[in-house]
């Protein structure tokens, strides 16, 4: 009789369980993911690596090193009221091919987001003289590279200078520096 | 034969609810969410690791012509880590008045970094530190 009730309770567990099985397996199979590792084409959020490796200029560090800038030069007091900078074109000197349009558009957007009244913002070509502004921003990009035929490394180098044109003193100097080493070579362009 | 399969597809639809509510809730198991109150405000992790892993070790506020804010991170593990940091200011309403972007730290280890950031804030201005894995 105890045989009895034991097998007929083990069977009806095992028929639950079986059932929990399959409307597991059901559900997941039902389940379409959210998740943006699928397919050919994946988006990603540009502060976030994507894991292609390289040691270069990431699109993290062209808005993490544009941001920092402007809120330091918005946050610091300007000698005269609504001074005009002028932002002079990136020199990109490092080994990395990349449009520094990309490092001048964000800065200026930037610059421009948090500007509020304190200060106008004069973008700068080879044309404009520099005497139409109180300031001038200069932007540039240096790197050192090791290499041991396994693995690469990249130092970084954005060196951002204000100065006063009228006599070139340089009146405040920020920076933003990478360090990255990889084993995988990738193609910046 | 319709209704079967409506039945069906009820069952499958629910069941897929069902499976992610648990698979969500046994991922919060094993890597919860930490949030770590401070009277400066408070710290953000998604995955909680990242805050067991790095220490926000001190905030200094500058509360004058927007900042700036230093934020210093520790790296309590033998290996190097890199975070990134995110900065939130909400007021006393609790609205949020200003938000940065992620910001990469690298950490060697065991060391500290410091992140400087320059923010608006006033006395009575809350901050909140998200802090999450670079990858």
């Amino acid at each position: 009789m105890l045989r009895e009730i034991t097998d007929v309770v083990c069977r009806a567990l095992l028929l639950c369980c079986l059932s929990l099985l399959l409307l597991a397996l059901g559900g997941a199979l039902a389940c379409t993911p959210l998740v943006t590792d699928q397919g050919p084409t994946v988006q990603l959020d540009p502060d976030v690596d994507d894991r292609l490796g390289g040691t270069g200029v990431e699109s993290g560090d062209v808005r993490g090193a544009s941001e920092q800038i402007a809120r330091a030069l918005a946050g610091m007091r300007h000698g005269s009221d609504h001074p005009r900078i002028a932002l002079a074109p990136v020199q990109n000197l490092s080994r990395f091919r990349i449009d520094p349009g990309l490092l001048k558009n964000r800065l200026t957007h930037e610059l421009v987001q948090r500007a509020r009244g304190r200060f106008e913002l004069i973008p700068l070509d080879d044309a404009t003289p520099t005497t139409t502004a109180d300031y001038l921003l200069k932007t540039e990009l240096r790197s050192l590279t090791k290499d041991n035929g396994r693995s690469t490394s990249d130092y970084l180098q954005y060196a951002f200078l204000l100065e006063r044109p009228s006599d070139h003193a340089v009146l405040w100097t920020g920076m933003y520096e990478t360090k990255r080493k990889s084993d995988v070579d990738v193609i910046y362009q | 034969m319709r209704s079967l399969l409506a039945l069906i597809l009820l069952a499958l639809s629910l069941s897929c609810v069902a499976v992610k509510e648990a698979q969500l809730a046994a991922e919060n198991v094993i890597d919860a969410p930490v949030v770590e109150e401070h009277t400066w405000g408070r710290v953000e992790c998604g995955h909680g690791q990242v805050c067991s892993e790095v220490q926000v070790a001190r905030v200094d506020v500058g509360r004058y012509d927007g900042g700036p804010v230093e934020v210093t991170l520790k790296n309590r593990t033998l290996a190097s880590v890199a975070v990134q940091v995110e900065l939130q200011t909400f007021d006393a309403q609790g609205r949020r008045t200003d938000r940065t972007g992620f910001h990469d730290v690298a950490l060697a280890p065991r060391q500290e970094s410091v992140l400087t950031l320059w923010q608006e804030l006033s006395a009575d201005e809350r901050l909140v530190i998200a802090l999450r894995a670079r990858s």
